[in-house]
Formats: structure tokens, C-alpha cells, sequence
């Protein structure tokens, strides 16, 4: 039984496993006595923030263990800076308040640059020097010092779950502050429910103080449509999420991002595609569960993902993928960065500061993802593709054709002056071609006199052929994401980067049309998950929000039924045998 | 809606759900439900490595400490005879999971290296692809015995390795693997000879039709190898050769074809020493080699003295097996392969390395094949009584669910089938020090000594 409640690193808490519901149901009963038996309305309030609060530190120590006391320190650090910040302003000293809010920032920042970039920083200065500096835990050397029998691991700086996330919401709750948005939360047990708020803990989405703290002050309010809402985005979370999400990755994604050269071209394209959707199945299910767990106790979370591959261009895409990330980021980075109005804190054309400052915005959210030289790339790519993107639409029809047509040709003689089997080249000329065809049928449509806004099949083929371009731009940016995913930090740069070249050579030198049919029929539920997860994000908004209302008014206990059905088919899946090994290449 | 009323609403979702469980359980093949049982907490750590030490110790050396562990008992233990008057004798135990000690003729090759080649012939499936495993053996008995190079190659690379990169050139210009005609003795069967079974010593053979350039490129940055001296073509009389190689460093060699004809294969090697073949046979259960012509391996092996012959297959059929029939089915197979190839290389020993440890899924659980730990015992069996050597993947590896533990560590993918580099790494370094271990025991403790396989009767 203490089993249970003490850390076991194999047994966190995570919203795909009975522990997990088995501890919300408990949380649950605690949560409606409190609602139900406590006093006067504040004093209940202020009883249940501590009680999640509790709940939330009893859910992260079941998955990150002693790295409780980071987040208790955080906690108290920001809680206690915001009041003097707060101060600060009150009385009119902004220098002091600033300050203030330039020492908070640097703690938090302190804290995720260390456990965070520590192996991506030593590599580069390791690099530039030819020095072999190795990591060093001062957290874990200061343990030993306490515990005397050398328990923690000197050598080896092992990240926090969620530190990112929680990081920069304490963040936000300053520079909130700061700015006069909100006020400092007065009790430190209600800032530490906000800080903590297990749902959203350690995959977000990030709440912003402005939008979560007058929460803690408002009594529980829950409409029967909304619980009904609130069930079906946790079903519906679950189902992508162990559907489409874990399926996808085990049996095939995994195995080809492991070991690229094992596999064809065309597995390691597809495999990218796939990976499109295991990321957002997976990232958006978690956030959707997030979402109804907090509904059900009378929160509101953010919305986190608007359909992101409905995107016609990488801009829009950003506004639709990780609402809460892209919203902070532009709030917290993007604006202070200058926005559209000044660079580097000299004034600049609109275009410039605006292009400038959301391309060093896209490579610190690259970094923000993970340590490693290949979260830079992807996050320059995406900046990239962004500020091209823009300029492009601002062309006129002719020129945008002029222009595809040389790149064309530039890419053919780029071949053919290069004879070599380079992958990069033979993958890019391959995409130009399929574009410059694209836009050529579009062109000549236009001056046939076909209009999108006029013509709703030609808008209708418009706006496909601009999401699968951008749906194809952002998989072919994941390959740099993926590849550095899950790994050692202290081995992450050298990996990422190989698998990455890896599968770069594979799609541009070892593709063979020939084993497409049957790499269909032989990974035939693979395929159909990834056409029906494809098919299902596609549909238009109003129908989904229709099925979504439709469920929720339904019967309660049909609700019930429905839940226990989607259960037992996630379990379908869970228990699915493996999609055995199948070579297409020898 | 109050809250308490939502709290019944999720007791409620609990009790459909376990009255399903307690109605369902096992009764429909169709429809999987969950026992009641399943979701109670495995708390108790299953048999791992890891398990089996310490909780405090790094987890990576467990492996290596386990290995160890089983791999000594064998060879530790050996029953001998020591009468004055009668040369030792030494019985080898009946069954021999992890041990190498029974390679006689190889270990008396190598004791002659500095002055002949010694060959290792390494096949076996995709978990030796990309010169993983063989190319640590290769480098560690090089270090002790001498040689170089990386020993066979195919003309057509499909499959990167680590120590080499090939490409193709004609007119000066690089151009895909698909301008050469390959064909295979394994994989879809469309890829065969016709009316034909010629594919030589690596189960795969590239046809020519016009002059074409086959660059190979030491990946000495990558993974170090010494010089080789030599290269050796394998190919029909109609086809002409010739090669340049970088002689000051020996990192690369350009042979140059023409005419029309079949190539079986390019040897780096040097006139003495190791030379260590790394011959992947992509999905391949390893039982189509008496589907080849024996001639063929039969030259080869006594033209390049091959002393050791390694075979490493089992987990490509492992998935098929699921009865016992099906399993003596295999192994009787595997006798088969194993008579042909110690009837084409006679001085040879064999040394056969099972398969790993390989999960999935059963009942929603992640376990080890069924039939694995059976098939393990069976071909160490069959092996023994073959004459050869068997080295226990399984068992060293630590046994059933071990795999889930390497994974966990970084030495396996996440399909729980295939290593990773590093984990291919620690098997081949595992491998190569039981050889050296073995060669020294064999030299040295039974230098005066007849080393019996379990079935030979005593001859005195």
C-alpha cells in the first residue's frame, strides 16, 4: 500500500491508466465533501484550492519525485517577488519593480536553464574550445551532502517533468503583475494551486495568470451540458491519444525514426506524415483530457489546438498548434522583442521588425521544445517557411508564377549539374517539380478566369492545395523535431542529427515506388488509422461542434455507457497485437 | 450539476466498467475485456536483470554482470579427467547455453594467424545488419591476432553499415543501386535467380552489363578498422576487373568492372590475420541456405580458410512459431542449414547465436514470446548435438521480459525486437571477450587435451 503513494519512476501518474482515474475519483470524493460540508462560500473556496493544491503536489511527486521541492521553491520564490513587484508599482518606483521582475525571471530561468540546456550548453562550449567539461549536479552533490549515502547521481542532470510548462506561467504571473494585469495573489496555498494544477501540470496548457487566478475566486458552476462536454473531450482525448497516437507510434513511427536505414524512402516519408498526426494526437488528446479533468472541478482551461492541419499557411498553422505556447510566446517574447515596431530596440520598417523578431521568436520556442541543435533548426525552418510564406501571398499571380518557373529550372540544372545521388537535392527538386506543377495548373486557371472568390470548387481545390503544402512543409520540419525527441541529453545533438541525415538520404536516394502498394496492404491498419485521423481532423468545424453538443445532451446514462464503450475500445487497442516486421527493401 | 452528483456519474462509469470486466473476462475472443485483476498494480518488479541486483547499482552494468554471471558457468565447469597416463579429456556438459569453449578448430587456426588468414564467416539476420555485432569481433580479435579490412562486401550496398560507405559510379558519376540487377536467396521472391541457385557466399549476387564503378570508402572516423592489403573479387570469368586503392591510407578502393557477368562479392582482407564477413540476410529465419549451391560455399570457405562460421537467426521465425509442432519444425530446419554449411566448410567450427529476447503482446500485456525459452532450449540442444557451439542471446541477455529492460536502457528499440547501436555494441564486446576468454582456456588449460562434444563417446 505506502507503495502506492510513494515515487516509483515506473509508475507515474498518467491520464491513459487506471492509477491515474482510480486517483482523480478519490480527489473527486475528497473535492465534493469540501464543496458540500465547508462553511461559509470563501472559506470553502479557499478549503478546495488547498485540497487540489495538495492533490496537485501529491500528482507531480508521484511522477517527478524529489523534483517536488523545485516546484515548492519556484512557488514560494514568485509568489514572494510577486508582492514586491506589486509593491514596487504601487508606490510608483518602476525601476524598483522592474527590478524585481528581472530577478524573478532570472531564477526561473536559472532553474530551466539548468536542468534543461545544461548538456546543450556544455556540448557548445566543449565544441568551441575542445574542452571535455562534463556536467556536474550541484542539486544532487548538496543531496549526498544531506542524505550521506551518495543516493543521487552527481554525473547526470536529470530534467523535471513539466518544468517548461510550469516555468513559464510563474513567468507570465510576474510579468503580469508587472504589467498591471493582475494583482498578486494574496494566500501563497492559492498561488500554489495555481502554479500546480495537476491536469495541466506537465503537458499544459499553459494558463496564463490573468486567465486562471480570478478563477481561484469563483465558485464551482457546472451546467449539464458542460459536464457532458467536459466527458466527451476527456473520450475523446483518451481515444486519439491511445488510437491514434500510441498505435501509430509503437508500430510503426517508432521503429522507423529508431533505425531510418532499415527502412525505404517512401516508409521514412510516410513515416513523417504519420508522425504529424501521432504529435497531435497525442499532444492535443493529453490537453483535451486536461481540459474536461479541470471542467469537471470547475475550471476553465484554454483551448490548446483549433485543427491545426485545416492551416493554409505555416503563419496560420502557429495560430492553430499550441494555442497557449504561441499565444505566450508572442505575449512574453514576440511584443518585448519589439513586435512589429522596433528591432533589437532601435525603430524599423513594419516588415523588417515583424519578420526579424518572429523569426527569433520561432527559434526560442524552438529551444523551447528540447536541447539540442535540432529544435533550433526546427524552429528556424518553421521561421523561415513563416516570413517566405508572408512574402509570397504578398506577390501578385504573375510574378508568383515567373518565380516558381525559375526555381523549377534552377532545381532541374541544380540535378543535373550535380549528376550525384544528393538526397537534400533530389528531395527538393522533387517538391519544386510537384509545386511548379501545382501552381502552373493554378495559374493557368486564373487566367481562364477562375476565382476563389467567386467559385466555390475553385476555392474548394485552393484551399486543399494550400493545406497539403503546408501539412507536407510542417512534416518535413518535424523530421528534425522527432529525430531529437527522447533522448539522452548528454548524447541528444550527435543522434538527432544523424537520424535526421539519416532519413534525409533515405527519402532522397532509396525511394522505390514499387513497394508502395504493398507497404499498404501489409500495413494496412497503420494506413487506415492515419487516412481516418486525417479524414476525422479535416471535417468541417460546425459538424464537430454539432456531434459535440449532440453527445452531451444525452441521457446521463448513455454518457455512462458511452464512457465505459470508449474504454473498452481504447483497451482494443492497447491489447492489439504488434504490427509484426515487414521489409519492403533487400 | 453538483458535484456529488458528478461523483456518481464516475463511480457509476467504474461499476459498468468492472461489471463488464467481471461478466467479460476471457469469454470473447472477438471483443478483448480486462480482468479485474489486470488493474491492480504489478507493484512486485518483474524478472529482470536489474532485479536481480542491487537496487543502487548503474543500471547499464547490470546487464554485463548478469552476462557474465551465466555465460562463466559453462565454461567454469567443465568434468576433466586427469589420469597421469592418459591424455585430459574434457566432456563438455550436455546442455551449453552461453559458451564458446566448443570451437576447436577455430581456436587452432587462430593460434596460426600470424602466418595464415583466419576467417569468420558471420550470417544472420537483421539484427546484424549495418555491420553491427560482427564489427566489434572483427576489431577486437584484429587487435589480438592481427588483420585488417572488413571482409566481404556485397557490389550493391543497400544497407548502410558503419564501417563502410559504397556507391556506384558510371562515367564519372554517381548513379543509384537500382542501375545494378541484384538478386537474393531471401526476401520477396521476385528477387530470385532463375533456374538458378548460384548466389554465393552471401546469399546475393549483382549482375553487369556494362563497365561500372564500385567505390568503397573506409568510415574510419566513424568506426576504426585497420589496413587491408588485398581485395579479393568474387565474380564469373566474364567479368573483367580492376581496382585502385589509396595506398598511403587504405580508407578507400575504386574497382572498376566491365564485360557481363555475375559479382558475388569485394573482399577487403589482409594475407594473415582475422577477417571477420558480416552477411545480413534481411527477414531471413536462416533456413534457405540449402536452397543455394553448396559448391559455391564450399570454395569459398576453403579458399579463404574460414575457420569459424557464425550463425545468428531465430527471431525472424520466432513470430510464425506457435505451436509446438511449428517448433520442431524450425529447429529440424535449422539442422538442416547447419549440415549443409559444416559440410561445405569442414574445418570450420559453427557457432550459433540464438535469438534475443523478443516481446509482444498477449492478453494486453507486454511479454515475452511464448515459445521463446522453448525454441532456446531446443536449438542448444540441436546445436550440441550438431558439434557446434550455441551462445544463449536469451538466457544472457537474462531471460524472459530481459528485453523490456533493455529497452528500457537504451540497448533495444522501442518493437522490443532489434537492438540499438548500443545495445548491438554490448552484445558483440560480450561475444568477442567470451572468444578471447575461451581462446586462452582452450590454449592454455586444454592445451594437451581432447575436447569432446557432449554426444561423442569417450575413446580411450
Amino acid at each position: 500500500m505506502l507503495e502506492w503513494l510513494t515515487y516509483d519512476p515506473a509508475h507515474p501518474l498518467l491520464f491513459t491508466q487506471f492509477y491515474f482515474w482510480a486517483f482523480f475519483a478519490i480527489v473527486y470524493a475528497g473535492f465534493t465533501l469540501i464543496m458540500q460540508r465547508a462553511g461559509v462560500n470563501r472559506g470553502r473556496l479557499h478549503a478546495r484550492n488547498i485540497y487540489l493544491m495538495a492533490a496537485s503536489w501529491f500528482f507531480y511527486y508521484k511522477t517527478s519525485g524529489i523534483f517536488l521541492l523545485i516546484l515548492a521553491f519556484i512557488t514560494l520564490s514568485d509568489w514572494l517577488i510577486g508582492k514586491r513587484i506589486y509593491k514596487a508599482i504601487s508606490s510608483q518606483q518602476s525601476a524598483i519593480s522592474k527590478l524585481w521582475l528581472i530577478l524573478s525571471v532570472c531564477i526561473d530561468l536559472s532553474l530551466l536553464f539548468y536542468f534543461k540546456y545544461a548538456y546543450f550548453f556544455t556540448n557548445i562550449f566543449n565544441d568551441l574550445f575542445g574542452t571535455s567539461v562534463q556536467v556536474f549536479d550541484i542539486f544532487a552533490y548538496i543531496g549526498n551532502g544531506f542524505s550521506h549515502d551518495g543516493r543521487f547521481l552527481v554525473d547526470r542532470i536529470i530534467l523535471p517533468v513539466g518544468i517548461s510548462f510550469y516555468i513559464f506561467q510563474v513567468i507570465s504571473y510576474a510579468v503580469d503583475i508587472y504589467r498591471g494585469k493582475i494583482e498578486p495573489v494574496k494566500n501563497i496555498l492559492d498561488f500554489g494551486f495555481y502554479v500546480s494544477f495537476f491536469p495541466q501540470l506537465v503537458a499544459g496548457p499553459i494558463v496564463r495568470a490573468s486567465e486562471f487566478v480570478p478563477q481561484l475566486y469563483r465558485p464551482f458552476f457546472l451546467t449539464r451540458r458542460q459536464f457532458g462536454i467536459a466527458v466527451f473531450w476527456i473520450l475523446n482525448g483518451l481515444l486519439k491519444k491511445i488510437i491514434l497516437s500510441d498505435y501509430l507510434a509503437v508500430n510503426f513511427i517508432d521503429r522507423v525514426f529508431q533505425s531510418p536505414m532499415l527502412f525505404s524512402g517512401f516508409e521514412n516519408f510516410f513515416a513523417l506524415l504519420t508522425y504529424s498526426m501521432q504529435v497531435y494526437a497525442d499532444f492535443s488528446g493529453y490537453t483535451d483530457i486536461a481540459i474536461g479533468v479541470a471542467l469537471l472541478m470547475g475550471f476553465y482551461l484554454p483551448q490548446n489546438f483549433d485543427s491545426p492541419y485545416k492551416s493554409r499557411n505555416p503563419q496560420e498553422f502557429w495560430r492553430r498548434w499550441h494555442q497557449s505556447l504561441s499565444r505566450w510566446l508572442k505575449g512574453y517574447v514576440y511584443i518585448p522583442l519589439g513586435g512589429n515596431r522596433t528591432l533589437l530596440g532601435r525603430p524599423a520598417s513594419k516588415l523588417l521588425a515583424s519578420n526579424c523578431n518572429s523569426f527569433l521568436t520561432m527559434l526560442i520556442g524552438g529551444l523551447w521544445h528540447g536541447a539540442s541543435w535540432n529544435f533550433v533548426i526546427w524552429g528556424a525552418l518553421n521561421g523561415v517557411g513563416m516570413i517566405i510564406n508572408k512574402c509570397w501571398r504578398a506577390l501578385n499571380e504573375h510574378i508568383r508564377y515567373i518565380l516558381m518557373l525559375l526555381l523549377a529550372v534552377a532545381m532541374v540544372a541544380a540535378r543535373q549539374l550535380t549528376h550525384d545521388a544528393y538526397a537534400l537535392v533530389n528531395m527538393v527538386e522533387v517538391w519544386v517539380l510537384i509545386l511548379w506543377v501545382g501552381t502552373s495548373i493554378w495559374y493557368v486557371g486564373w487566367l481562364w478566369g477562375f476565382r476563389t472568390d467567386t467559385n466555390r470548387f475553385v476555392r474548394w481545390i485552393d484551399n486543399a492545395w494550400a493545406i497539403i503544402q503546408t501539412f507536407v512543409f510542417i512534416s518535413f520540419t518535424r523530421l528534425f523535431f522527432r529525430s531529437a525527441s527522447n533522448l539522452d541529453p548528454a548524447t541528444a545533438n550527435r543522434e538527432a542529427w544523424q537520424t535526421a541525415k539519416q532519413m534525409v538520404h533515405q527519402i532522397g536516394c532509396a525511394w522505390d515506388n514499387s513497394i508502395i502498394l504493398p507497404f499498404i496492404q501489409e500495413y494496412k491498419y497503420v494506413v487506415l488509422l492515419f487516412v481516418a485521423g486525417m479524414i476525422i481532423h479535416w471535417l468541417p468545424d460546425r459538424f464537430k461542434r454539432r456531434y459535440r453538443l449532440w453527445f452531451a445532451a444525452m441521457p446521463l446514462p448513455l454518457i455512462i455507457l458511452a464512457a465505459a464503450a470508449a474504454v473498452l475500445l481504447a483497451y482494443q487497442f492497447i491489447t492489439a497485437d504488434m504490427q509484426p516486421f515487414i521489409y519492403f527493401q533487400f | 450539476m453538483k458535484p456529488h452528483q458528478i461523483l456518481l456519474c464516475i463511480l457509476s462509469t467504474f461499476a459498468v466498467l468492472a461489471a463488464v470486466c467481471v461478466v467479460g473476462a476471457g469469454r470473447s475472443e472477438l471483443v478483448r475485456v480486462p480482468s479485474i485483476e489486470s488493474f491492480l498494480p504489478d507493484l512486485p518488479a518483474r524478472t529482470t536483470p536489474d532485479s536481480l541486483l542491487a537496487d543502487d547499482e548503474p543500471l547499464v552494468d547490470t546487464v554485463l554482470a548478469v552476462a557474465d554471471t551465466l555465460s562463466a558457468e559453462p565454461v567454469g565447469q567443465p568434468a576433466m579427467d586427469s589420469t597421469p597416463d592418459q591424455p585430459k579429456v574434457v566432456k563438455l556438459p550436455e546442455t551449453l547455453p552461453q559458451t564458446t569453449l566448443f570451437l576447436p578448430q577455430f581456436y587452432a587456426a587462430l593460434g596460426k594467424a600470424d602466418e595464415q588468414s583466419v576467417r569468420i564467416v558471420h550470417y544472420g539476420d537483421s539484427q546484424i545488419e549495418e555491420d553491427r555485432i560482427s564489427m566489434i569481433i572483427r576489431r577486437r580479435l584484429q587487435d589480438r591476432f592481427g588483420g585488417g579490412g572488413i571482409g566481404l562486401v556485397p557490389m550493391v550496398q543497400t544497407i548502410p553499415t558503419y564501417t563502410a560507405k559504397q556507391t556506384l559510379e558510371q562515367n564519372g558519376h554517381e548513379v543509384p543501386n537500382s542501375a545494378i540487377k541484384r538478386y537474393v536467396a531471401y526476401g520477396p521472391s521476385s528477387m530470385r535467380l532463375k533456374d538458378d541457385n548460384r548466389y554465393g557466399p552471401m546469399a546475393q549476387v549483382a549482375y553487369i552489363t556494362e563497365p561500372i564503378d564500385v567505390n568503397i570508402e573506409l568510415l574510419r572516423d566513424r568506426v576504426p578498422t585497420y589496413d587491408y592489403d588485398r581485395i579479393r573479387v568474387l565474380c564469373t570469368d566474364s567479368v573483367r576487373f580492376t581496382f585502385v586503392t589509396d595506398s598511403a591510407t587504405h580508407r578507400s578502393a575504386i574497382i572498376h568492372f566491365e564485360g557481363e557477368g555475375y559479382v558475388y562479392g569485394i573482399s577487403l582482407e589482409t594475407a594473415t590475420g582475422v577477417q571477420v564477413d558480416n552477411i545480413p540476410m534481411r527477414g531471413a529465419a536462416g533456413t534457405n541456405f540449402t536452397t543455394m549451391n553448396k559448391q559455391m560455399f564450399a570454395d569459398y570457405f576453403r579458399e579463404t580458410n574460414t575457420a569459424l562460421i557464425i550463425m545468428q537467426f531465430g527471431g525472424n521465425a520466432m513470430p510464425s512459431i506457435r505451436t509446438k509442432a511449428g517448433l520442431d519444425k524450425y529447429v529440424l530446419a535449422m539442422r538442416q542449414q547447419i549440415h549443409f554449411l559444416m559440410s561445405a566448410a569442414p574445418n570450420a567450427s559453427l557457432l550459433f547465436i540464438g535469438p534475443s529476447d523478443m516481446i509482444t503482446t498477449v492478453d494486453g500485456e507486454q511479454q515475452t514470446y511464448p515459445l521463446l525459452p522453448q525454441l532456446d532450449s531446443a536449438l542448444t540442444t540441436m546445436v550440441a548435438e550438431e558439434g557446434g557451439a550455441y551462445y544463449s542471446l536469451f538466457r544472457l541477455m537474462g531471460g524472459a521480459g530481459s528485453m523490456i529492460s533493455w529497452r528500457d536502457m537504451g540497448l533495444a528499440g522501442d518493437d522490443m525486437i532489434h537492438f540499438t547501436r548500443a545495445g548491438a555494441k554490448k552484445v558483440g564486446e560480450m561475444l568477442a571477450a567470451q572468444l578471447l576468454e575461451d581462446y586462452d582456456f582452450f590454449t592454455e588449460a586444454l592445451a594437451d587435451t581432447i575436447v569432446q562434444s557432449p554426444n561423442d563417446s569417450i575413446n580411450e
